[in-house]
């Protein structure tokens, strides 16, 4: 996407996505889950989708939040009607959301073959 | 046509129609052996097993059979369509089963997962995996069982499908009763294991016999996908509005009448639909015919029709005649309540079915799937729509009717349609007068000049011999370019296209002398002659060999244009040179062209956006060395020829069209031009996107041709600008028809004038500054400071303001006027700096990112101020949806079947998603994240905004202008902790992208960045849409109500986003909200039309306010009278200068149909009022900025303050004047909390009324009776005596036990809103505690908990 370094922002959401996992799964406290995970299931989760997907720097940052969001509450969705809930689980699923879409920004990164 | 083909022809005839009278009897008999035996089957069944067996397998069965009928993927009519042509037969039917089978296995699993939620009497179904398997398996099979009948119709063997349906059924017959002792497993695998034990001889058939001696006998066509997956994907849609139909009619009869009457209809359609089925099969037949012989589908239709007439029309009268007896066979309460003559009505309806069947199986033979759509969608809504209407006061008699008038009405609208299509005629015919009038018209031109031509030939080559015949190769309104065998002729036919060509001539004369160029000048053509007949200017040139590079393919067109910017370069840099701009390179690059540009008519209204960039480019350009040189003028790729080299390369052979040619131009319009020209875009939104990112356009340019610019010291805008004006000037010099052509000015000329002058970095219109080249380091830093530093300085200084302000806030001192009752100057201050600091940005840069930082402080400033200064979460609806979300902590799952508040399990998406944010953070209470909510959501709305607005406007000013209205008029307070505020915010993403990506031209997305590629844009929409529907209820129809008005208004192509909008919504309401679909159907329908009962209650309610509460109430309204008139102002400033936006428009009216068809109570005036605001606040920003370059900016600035002036009271007013009440202490939560934590599951909870901390912890265990919320009466018998009232309610021995619980915030808002008089509450607590009945069981400064004393 013009305008934004394709690299930089792979390894936002990469680091992000990381961190995330593992504030949530080793229980981090709280005050440090809030910075990390809020930012990630409204914003991070759906960067990469959102900068492939779209291609216009106008959308990105509201394509974004759409695709986080709802990705957010689909996965939540599922778990809360079969009754398989696991918050832990939902983010770890979420985590591979953001990185699939991290990993076909970067492979669809000009340049790149 | 000779004898012999004729009679061969007839003969031909003859066989298809035999053929197709075969395989329609084989499909109808195949129709009559299933129903007949499945009815003995169900009889068998009823007999051999336990009722309760029955009942499950056959929901089991009809589980398995929708399934299946979703997972056909409109392939069922696909393959009849495609199989009887394709070559590749066999590839396609084992793609169909695969990719069938596959959905059919993944709908199955899905339903399995979803099993408790719309299926709990199956609960064996998953009760073990192999359980689960089989289903999944069964249900794969069954879809490959259903496709195997559509390949049989598709290969022209249909005789075989009632041959294997009827030893299908005979088998399961027999296995029905073999497997007796198996329970509901038995009946289904029945039913399933014979199926696929039918698949492999049946398959063996189709692929060992039938698919090798067709690849010997016939030749076929070769598929391609897209056809299929076109056709396939609007059948299904089609299929869809069918099922719809079918399946939601016994519901609205279920919920508008009774079971009975629902059991009836069920039983009247199953029996006519049999006569529909006929229908069906013969056209099935017919479209295996018909698409394997296009040519003679006339005959086959007519065919078709008459055998379908013979076999339904007989048939329905018997049945119209024998209804009440079929009925009686079922029972005799189903004849009664009008039932035969329901039966009657439906059966005679399959009459006009004929008609309809038979049309859109036609309509699928010459592949108009829209009809078929269309067909369906109507009926599906005319069908429910009447019914849904008319059933309440007709009875079951009006669904009857509704279905014959309605099958009635499409059949004759068919028939006439199909015997004139007058506007498809007419187009076509128009089409075609028109281009035979410009063949006749160029050749009457070429007859006209052959004489002057051919004088002109024999000047070229005197040798030449006369009557050589002349070809016109191309022509517009004053030239003709005409192929003169061995050379190129072009003849002017007037001055201006006589100085082209003389320009041209001199061009190649200047290029032909050139020896710098070497060798590179056998790639352009020699002039051989110039002659002048007459007003006729006439030029042969050579002709040079080559296909000209636009009919290349893709790959070597894009090679081809590098070799063509490269030859380009070669020309520039041999005639190359440097001069310094002055007033002659001013004139000619800038001021010539832009003077004739601006004499256009249609292009007045942008006279000062062209004298703009006028300035503009000379400012840049004044002063300036400048690469010169050679230049084509006009290089797009049809001018250039390639050829293949000797050695097989792609090679340039030439470059033609010398006209716009100039010996000193500046060599990066070449360059420009053709990108331009590679882009497939329009000129205009090609130059548009260069402004809106200049350095992309150098690295494009070196990307796409290969080449850097010559001048890489003048910016790309500057360059582009002037290849752009350079390009409109010679388009509208040369061919007066772009003058006339007003799309064609709109689209590049104004379009790129509006953007020019609004840019970030706008251009010089009289009051703003800009560092022009030249400009000294301290002047640039004085206009720094100017155009950042002082709002940036002001920003902060305002936030700083209001934080200290904030400190000094005494929030108990707050009266009935709300938290602005209790600000002081200093907010008054800081907010009035920020007001300032933002008219300022408006004016004096316009930095997006500037004037979005005003925007976030605005919203902190409200958002952040209530979340710090309040004890606890703001809002009792919001502690309300606490609790579903606690719930969902606490039990793991939602439960669409609970009690209190079902709507929200049925639509989970927010509280889910809450729920794992909350439990993510490591909180086990939604308290917290509900504090932030109203920030988080106001922050991601605005970014959510700016990208829909920018569709709409380019205009920097336009756009953040109306983020501040929006942001100050949008006072009805849904952003709190609720559904409806994340589905706001994806509802804007969606249309952002609908509006880019669906456009149809008519709404120019203004924004010039490259667009979203459709595939992605509809995965998107679809993800979107669904997140919508599964997590609102009014969101989903405002989504649907805004796609159809953009479509309606012909702004975007709704097909795609309105299927996918409907579908989403209607499929998630009718699986998962089902329950509450069908509970509160009868609700909906009642005040369905009537929108003066579903607002009255909320006006009504003004009646009880209090002073205070009154100029609340009134401060909310006014903001609404206002933002309608300024809108209107907007919309009319428009219109008036022809820019009336219809999108725009559009969504702000589609709103308003929601208070009428929704009953959501007096709520949906604030949901509609919170649709309309985004579009209000556009137009009401364009009322103020009405021209892209407003030359009347100071009292632009003016208008900006004084609205916002007047909007800030009202908006602190109405946003938080009912603060007192809605603000609780930390004391209301302490007490409210003991007793949810205390009571006993299935207390009754009496309180003061509904505002408070409530609901937020197990909430599904309580009866909750708030006195406010009670009958006029029963709160007068409170007030009267409330200790033998409340005494008697809170001695209820029926439940555990009763409480009553009286807060601060009850009493507040008795007292401030009624419905009771002011002090009320306070009464009651007084009277209750004075008496000795009663016992405080809690207790603190603002909330007591009351029960009935003990008795010892």
């Amino acid at each position: 996407m013009k305008g934004i370094r394709d690299d930089g922002v792979t390894a936002v959401i990469v680091g992000w996505t990381v961190v995330t996992v593992i504030t949530v799964v080793a229980g981090a406290p709280g005050w440090l889950r809030v910075p990390t995970v809020v930012p990630f299931v409204l914003v991070v989760v759906g960067l990469g989708w959102a900068i492939t997907l779209t291609g216009e720097r106008a959308l990105v940052l509201a394509v974004a939040i759409g695709l986080s969001v709802s990705s957010t509450m689909f996965v939540a969705e599922a778990m809360a009607l079969t009754g398989l809930w696991s918050p832990r689980f939902g983010i770890v699923l979420l985590a591979v959301v953001a990185l699939a879409g991290a990993g076909v920004q970067r492979a669809r990164a000009p340049g790149r073959r | 046509m000779s004898p012999a083909a004729s009679a061969t022809g007839q003969r031909e005839s003859a066989d298809d129609a035999s053929n197709l009278n075969r395989s329609a009897n084989a499909l109808v008999l195949g129709v009559v052996v299933t129903t007949g035996l499945g009815f003995f089957y169900w009889v068998a069944a009823a007999r051999l097993y336990d009722a309760d067996v029955v009942g499950k397998a056959s929901a089991l069965i009809g589980a398995m059979t929708f399934l299946t009928t979703a997972a056909t993927l409109g392939l069922t009519n696909g393959l009849v369509r495609f199989l009887p042509a394709t070559s590749a037969a066999g590839r396609l039917i084992r793609n169909a089963y695969m990719v069938s089978a596959l959905a059919g296995a993944f709908a199955a699993i899905v339903f399995l997962l979803g099993q408790p939620l719309w299926a709990d009497e199956l609960e064996f179904v998953r009760a073990t995996p192999l359980a689960a398997t089989f289903f999944i398996l069964a249900t794969s099979a069954w879809v490959i069982f259903v496709l195997q009948d559509s390949v049989l119709t598709g290969l022209h063997h249909a005789r075989w499908v009632p041959v294997y349906n009827g030893g299908f059924a005979v088998a399961k017959l027999v296995a029905l009763v073999a497997l007796t002792t198996f329970g509901v497993w038995g009946v289904f695998v029945s039913w399933t294991v014979p199926a696929i034990a039918v698949l492999a001889p049946v398959n063996w058939y189709v692929f060992r016999r039938v698919l090798p001696k067709r690849a010997r006998h016939r030749s076929h066509r070769r598929l391609r996908l897209r056809d299929l997956a076109e056709f396939a994907a609007r059948d299904y849609v089609a299929s869809l509005f069918w099922m719809g139909t079918t399946q939601l009619m016994p519901l609205i009869v279920l919920s508008r009448l009774s079971a009975e009457a629902s059991a009836t209809y069920y039983v009247s359609f199953s029996i006519a639909y049999a006569l529909y089925l006929m229908t069906i099969s013969v056209g099935s037949a017919y479209l295996a015919e018909a698409s394997r012989h296009p040519t003679r589908a006339p005959v086959l239709l007519r065919r078709a029709a008459r055998q379908a007439t013979i076999l339904v029309v007989p048939a329905s009268l018997v049945g119209v005649v024998v209804a009440p007896l079929a009925l009686s066979l079922y029972g005799a309460d189903y004849s009664q309540h009008g039932g035969a003559t329901l039966l009657r009505l439906v059966i005679a309806s399959a009459i006009p079915q004929v008609v309809i069947g038979l049309t859109l199986a036609d309509a699928r033979q010459r592949g108009d799937t829209r009809l078929v759509v269309a067909v369906y969608g109507i009926t599906a809504v005319a069908v429910l729509g009447t019914s849904f209407a008319t059933i309440g006061r007709f009875g079951l008699v009006a669904v009857g009717w509704s279905w014959l008038l309605t099958q009635t009405i499409l059949a004759v609208v068919l028939l006439r349609r199909r015997r004139v299509d007058v506007s498809r005629e007419g187009l076509a015919l128009a089409v075609d007068i028109r281009r035979q009038v410009r063949v006749l018209r160029s050749r009457r031109r070429l007859h006209a000049v052959t004489a002057d031509v051919e004088t002109a030939l024999r000047v070229a080559d005197p040798s030449r011999r006369p009557g050589t015949r002349l070809r016109l190769l191309a022509s517009d309104n004053s030239t003709l370019v005409i192929d003169g065998g061995d050379c190129v002729v072009r003849v002017a036919e007037d001055a201006a296209a006589t100085r082209a060509l003389a320009n041209n001539a001199s061009a190649l004369r200047g290029i032909a002398a050139d020896h710098r160029l070497g060798k590179r000048r056998g790639l352009f053509p020699l002039v051989l002659a110039e002659h002048d007949v007459g007003d006729r200017h006439i030029t042969v040139e050579s002709q040079i060999d080559g296909t000209s590079v636009d009919r290349l393919g893709t790959r070597a067109r894009r090679e081809a244009v590098r070799r063509v910017a490269a030859v380009l370069a070669t020309v520039n840099e041999a005639t190359r040179s440097k001069v310094e701009c002055g007033d002659e390179e001013i004139e000619r690059l800038v001021t010539q062209p832009l003077a004739r540009v601006r004499t256009v008519p249609w292009l007045s209204h942008v006279d000062a956006e062209l004298a703009a960039v006028g300035e503009w480019l000379e400012a840049r350009l004044r002063g300036r060395e400048l690469v010169v040189g050679r230049t084509h003028g006009d290089p797009w790729v049809a001018n250039a020829l390639a050829r293949e080299s000797e050695r097989a390369r792609l090679e340039i052979s030439g470059i033609v069209d010398w006209e716009d040619s100039s010996p000193d131009g500046l060599l990066d319009i070449d360059l420009f031009l053709l990108w331009f020209s590679t882009s497939g875009r329009e000129l205009g939104d090609a130059v548009n996107a260069v402004l809106a990112d200049p350095h992309a356009a150098d690295r494009s340019l070196r990307e796409v041709l290969g080449r850097t610019r010559p001048n890489q010291r003048l910016e790309p805008c500057t360059a582009a600008m002037l290849a752009w004006l350079h390009h409109v000037d010679a388009q509208l010099s040369r061919n007066s028809r772009a003058g006339r052509h007003r799309v064609w000015l709109e689209r590049n000329v104004v379009a790129v004038a509006t953007a020019a002058a609004t840019r970030p970095d706008p251009l010089p219109g009289g009051h703003v500054v800009a560092a022009l080249p030249g400009t000294s380091p301290r002047q640039s830093a004085r206009a720094w400071v100017t155009t950042h530093a002082i709002p940036l300085a002001a920003t902060a200084a305002a936030a700083i303001a209001w934080s200290l302000a904030s400190i000094a806030v005494d929030v108990e001192a707050m009266d009935d006027y709300g938290l602005i009752s209790v600000l002081n100057v200093g907010h008054a201050v800081a907010f009035a700096l920020l007001a300032a600091s933002f008219v300022w940005s408006l004016h004096r840069h316009r930095s997006e990112l500037l004037l979005g930082l005003h925007i976030v402080v605005l919203v902190g400033m409200w958002q952040i101020t209530p979340a710090l200064l309040y004890d606890t979460l703001r809002y009792a609806w919001a502690w309300k949806h606490t609790g579903i979300v606690e719930y969902l902590l606490r039990e793991g799952r939602v439960d669409t079947t609970v009690a209190i508040s079902p709507i929200y399990h049925a639509w989970p998406g927010f509280f889910a998603g809450s729920g794992l944010l909350t439990e993510a953070i490591g909180s086990r209470s939604a308290v917290t994240l509900a504090t932030w909510t109203p920030l988080v959501l106001d922050l991601m709305a605005i970014a959510a905004l700016r990208a829909l607005l920018r569709t709409f406007t380019a205009d920097v000013r336009v756009l953040w202008l109306a983020m501040w209205l929006y942001v100050l008029a949008n006072w009805v307070g849904q952003d709190y902790f609720a559904p409806q505020g994340t589905g706001f915010v994806l509802y804007l993403v969606l249309l952002a992208l609908v509006l880019r990506s669906e456009d149809t031209g008519r709404h120019q997305v203004v924004d010039p960045a490259p667009r979203t590629p459709r595939l992605a844009s509809r995965i998107l929409l679809t993800v979107l849409a669904l997140a919508i529907a599964s997590s609102h209820q009014i969101t989903p129809l405002m989504m649907i109500l805004s796609i159809a008005a953009l479509g309606i208004t012909r702004v975007i192509h709704v097909r795609f986003a309105l299927s996918v909008a409907i579908v989403t919504t209607v499929g998630w309401a009718f699986t998962i909200g089902r329950g509450y679909v069908v509970d509160t159907a009868s609700e909906v329908l009642d005040e369905f039309g009537d929108p003066l009962s579903s607002t009255s209650a909320t006006l009504d309610r003004s009646a009880f306010l209090n002073d205070a509460q009154r100029i609340v109430s009134f401060a909310g309204r006014l903001i609404v009278v206002m933002m309608v008139i300024l809108a209107l102002v907007g919309v009319v400033r428009q219109w008036q200068r022809g820019r009336f936006d219809v999108a725009n428009t559009a969504l702000m009216l589609a709103p308003g149909v929601l208070i009428v068809v929704t009953p959501f109570g007096g709520e949906v005036l604030f949901r509609a009022f919170l649709f309309a605001v985004p579009f209000l606040a556009l137009a009401a920003a364009k009322a103020v900025f009405p021209d892209a370059i407003s030359v009347e900016h100071r009292r632009s600035g003016l208008a900006v303050a004084v609205l916002t002036a007047l909007l800030v009271p009202c908006f602190v007013l109405a946003y938080f004047g009912k603060d007192r009440q809605y603000s609780f202490t930390n004391d209301e939560v302490a007490a409210v909390t003991w007793l949810y934590e205390h009571a006993p599951a299935g207390s009754t909870i009496v309180e003061g009324s509904t505002n408070g901390p409530r609901q937020f912890l197990r909430y599904e265990q309580f009866i909750y009776v708030p006195i406010a919320e009670e009958s006029e009466t029963t709160r007068d018998a409170v007030l009267e005596n409330p200790t033998f009232t409340l005494g008697d309610w809170l001695a209820d021995e029926s439940v555990p036990a009763v409480y009553l619980l009286l807060t601060r915030s009850q009493a507040i808002d008795v007292d401030s809103v009624g419905p009771m008089p002011a002090g009320a509450i306070q009464q009651i607590e007084d009277d209750i505690l004075d008496s000795p009945r009663f016992e405080v069981v809690f207790e603190n400064r603002d909330a007591v908990v009351i029960q009935l004393a003990r008795r010892t």
